[in-house]
């Protein structure tokens, strides 16, 4: 019996999957493709399956991970060559491995959102985005539990601007990137980001694509 | 993906339902294949998703290399509202493709509360809905399922309906069509030779006449067309196209799980049970073949459920062979077999207790009726102790939740009746009190739900009037009165959409334009509780000056001419008529394989019928 980390990426159509779905979707995968998972003995047996955080609906990721734990002698190309066989199309997997980091040793993300939209030149929307975060805040709410009772945070986007970057690119396309929080005790959702973004600068995208592209634990270094 | 599209995924619930994509779902490029087949369920992605039948003939057309057959299913309200607004007109789930640009359409009929919601996909999908307005070949608007028996009342709207299995037939209006599409032959040219083939029925080729009283005085053939249609069976269900996969949703749908058919028809002989008469004669799957089918579809879609289906499994001759060959795989790969519609007093407890046939859920069981005559009218073969001993045998195997189901406005039902189905709620509850091995310490709970009867065509009840919404809100109080300070549980249903049911599972032709103006005023999703709104319904019966208690309320002389009397699905109307004079005298009739009632559809099987093997 051993821990195997599965790197994946979930793309295209598979973005409007809940986590939940995911969850099921993983577990059929791996009935398909006959891998010797090792699985709880308690009354109602389970296999152990552990995914990193839930993307938001409408979110891809490049590089999500799931933990299994085996039993057997299966090795991990043989893991990866079975379970690709049986994906659905737009979920892709890119390597099995040992673990190396704990799951919660995760505490950061780093997200793509690329904007697709024709009303100014894309280098003018690039600038406008810079500039924005210039303002002394760039408050943005989302609802928390105090108790049992739902109240509404602020958080200030202020602080997470860091490795903040807005690039113009072909057909008034802008790509920008930015490192939110994403531990288990404090994530900031990339949509009320880019949300901020968006109206701050009046843009209204023909199309939005936002991407999870890497996970990272304390010291900046990669998750996975 | 269509931009439009990605702009509106995010505004709806469960985007997963309109996005495809699912594992074992079929691509192919539209332009390479000559048949577009779009496939529709007019009614949500997850109910459309659990029916067996769609996915036989979605592969079964997905096979041929000259077509491509997409799903379609009904947007919720809110995708519904969004789709209008951003002009993104009804698509496939495969490759987007517009329901305008689809060859044929074609609709499965599985219920009558869904005709509204077939006439509301083809306008969300750019198509007229009206079968004379579409002029050209192109979108042809086909028919299928067990509502096909009787079309009438959406004649206008369909250019045509298969009857009966649509395996065969299937494949011979596809072939029909590519012939008359490739020379660019017009609709009527089709529609005339379609006429000819066997199963396929093309309303637009019969005009129906009416007497001065409302009942119809003929129905003609026109164009050549043949006198009757009769419905087409397949013969081996062991050579029979079967899929070895389905396509495996993302989200959670109703029936979430791999389904194997054991076989078609039913023994049994219920005279309320329109399934029962309607995919008869019996047509059994050999145990190695259901065996290796089932088997082949849990690997390919990974499910942990695979469910024996039919209309009465406890009937299927080899269900302990099946089950023994079964149990060996399915256990190693912890896989749960599902009997739906089992009698567990027909099996041995070892067998009961290694299957873990009981279900969390507790046990259900339909007697139908709470008097013996009334049992015996209806020829629902099934006595007080029978139902007692299972009962007792459930409580033994540690059941404490019972659920029955009943009727209610049964042919010769009598108040009396209606009291005896509490009578035996309470009996149930008296057994498992006297029950020595009952589960210890916990309490019991007997759910009794009933339902109201519908009169459907091809049953020996065809003829019957439904009792009035008064007369069966009566029965439901009563019924309510008599449980009342009892442990009993009853749930009863709103008369209504029954009403409705009733009317248009027996309606001829006049329906259609009631249903064209229900359309028009937004009518859809009607077998949701959260749109049908009944006033508007009764308002445009009176509209149009149709009487709906003329189709619900009414008995039906055995010589009037009934709109489906051009259709046959196999069934002897002598045979209807003498198990109908039956049900007057409370006598039963054996089921099949005790003695042949010679109802007459082993006719459409060249004689053969399994029962009688």
């Amino acid at each position: 019996m051993r821990d195997v980390r599965i790197r994946f990426s979930k793309t295209g159509v598979a973005k409007y999957i809940s986590h939940l779905d995911l969850m099921r979707c993983f577990s059929r995968a791996f009935v398909r493709a006959k891998i010797p998972l090792w699985y709880t003995e308690g009354f109602n047996p389970r296999p152990y399956l552990n995914f990193t955080s839930p993307l938001s609906l409408g979110v891809e990721g490049l590089r999500e991970c799931v933990d299994i734990r085996v039993e057997g002698d299966i090795t991990d190309g043989e893991i990866v060559a079975r379970l690709s066989a049986v994906m659905p199309p737009d979920i892709a997997i890119g390597s099995a491995a040992p673990p190396n980091h704990k799951m919660n040793a995760i505490e950061a993300s780093r997200y793509a959102f690329t904007i697709e939209q024709h009303a100014v030149p894309a280098e003018e929307l690039a600038e406008a985005l810079r500039k924005n975060t210039e303002r002394p805040h760039l408050p943005v709410y989302k609802m928390a539990k105090r108790g049992k009772e739902k109240v509404q945070k602020e958080i200030d986007l202020k602080e997470y601007l860091a490795d903040f970057s807005a690039e113009a690119g072909e057909n008034g396309t802008v790509t920008v990137r930015v490192t939110l929080p994403s531990s288990p005790q404090f994530g900031v959702n990339p949509k009320l980001f880019i949300d901020r973004f968006l109206t701050d600068t009046g843009t209204v995208p023909d199309r939005l694509r936002m991407v999870r592209e890497e996970l990272f634990v304390s010291d900046g270094q990669p998750f996975c | 993906m269509d931009a439009a599209l990605e702009r509106i995924l995010p505004l709806v619930q469960k985007p997963g339902r309109y996005i495809g994509g699912e594992l074992n779902s079929v691509t192919k490029d539209p332009a390479s294949v000559d048949l577009h087949f779009a496939f529709c369920f007019p009614d949500t992605y997850e109910i459309g998703m659990s029916h067996l039948g769609i996915k036989i003939l979605y592969y079964l057309i997905n096979q041929r290399e000259d077509a491509f057959c997409e799903r379609v299913f009904t947007p919720w309200v809110d995708m519904e509202e969004q789709m209008r607004e951003h002009g993104l007109p009804l698509y496939g789930l495969e490759s987007g493709t517009p329901l305008y640009d689809f060859d044929i359409i074609g609709f499965t009929l599985q219920y009558e509360m869904s005709f509204t919601t077939c006439l509301h996909m083809l306008e969300l999908g750019g198509v007229p809905v009206l079968a004379r307005e579409r002029q050209e070949l192109k979108n042809l608007v086909v028919g299928g399922g067990p509502c096909a028996c009787n079309p009438e009342p959406i004649a206008d709207f369909f250019d045509l309906f298969m009857l009966g299995d649509g395996e065969e037939v299937m494949m011979d209006l596809l072939d029909l069509y590519k012939e008359y599409k490739l020379r660019g032959a017009g609709k009527e040219e089709f529609l005339d030779a379609a006429a000819q083939v066997p199963g396929i029925y093309v309303p637009s080729r019969y005009e129906v006449t009416y007497k001065d009283d409302g009942t119809i005085d003929a129905v003609t053939p026109l164009r050549g067309a043949p006198a009757t249609v009769v419905k087409r069976v397949v013969r081996d269900l062991d050579t029979a196209f079967y899929p070895d996969k389905f396509p495996v949703p993302y989200i959670e749908i109703v029936h979430d799980r791999a389904v194997e058919e054991l076989y078609r028809g039913c023994i049994r002989g219920c005279r309320f049970c329109q399934a029962g008469f309607l995919y008869r004669p019996i047509r059994e799957k050999s145990p190695e073949v259901a065996e290796q089918q089932a088997r082949r579809i849990c690997e390919s879609t990974g499910y942990d459920e695979v469910s024996l289906i039919s209309l009465s499994t406890s009937d299927y001759t080899n269900i302990q062979p099946l089950l023994n060959a079964m149990t060996g795989w399915t256990e190693e790969a912890k896989i749960n077999i599902a009997l739906p519609s089992l009698r567990i007093d027909s099996f041995d407890e070892e067998l009961v207790e290694k299957l873990n046939l009981i279900r969390k859920s507790g046990l259900t069981f339909a007697p139908e009726a709470g008097s013996q005559r009334l049992r015996d009218a209806i020829n629902k073969n099934l006595t007080e102790e029978e139902i007692l001993d299972t009962v007792n045998l459930a409580f033994r195997y540690g059941w404490t939740t019972v659920k029955l189901y009943f009727m209610l406005g049964l042919p010769t039902e009598t108040m009396e009746d209606v009291d005896a189905i509490a009578e035996l709620g309470k009996k149930v509850i008296s057994a498992y009190y006297s029950n020595p091995d009952r589960p210890k310490g916990r309490g019991l709970t007997v759910n009794v739900s009933a339902s109201s009867f519908v009169p459907k065509p091809f049953t020996p009840f065809q003829w019957e009037p439904q009792d009035t919404r008064e007369q069966l809100a009566e029965k439901q109080a009563r019924l309510r009165d008599a449980a009342y300070k009892t442990k009993l549980h009853v749930s009863s249903h709103k008369t209504d959409t029954i009403f409705l049911e009733a009317v248009l599972a027996r309606g001829d032709r006049r329906l259609g334009e009631v249903l064209y103006r229900l359309h028009k005023k937004g009518c859809r999703l009607d077998a949701w509780q959260d749109f049908f709104d009944n006033d508007v319904w009764l308002a445009t019966f009176a509209e149009c000056g149709i009487d709906p208690e003329f189709y619900a309320n009414r008995r039906r002389p055995y010589d009037e001419v009934l709109p489906w009397d051009h259709l046959d699905c196999g069934i002897r109307k002598e045979f209807l008529i003498r198990e109908a004079e039956r049900a007057k005298e409370s006598k039963t009739t054996p089921h099949c394989r005790i003695q042949c009632a010679a109802c007459g559809a082993d006719r459409l099987n060249g004689g053969d019928c399994h029962a009688r093997r």
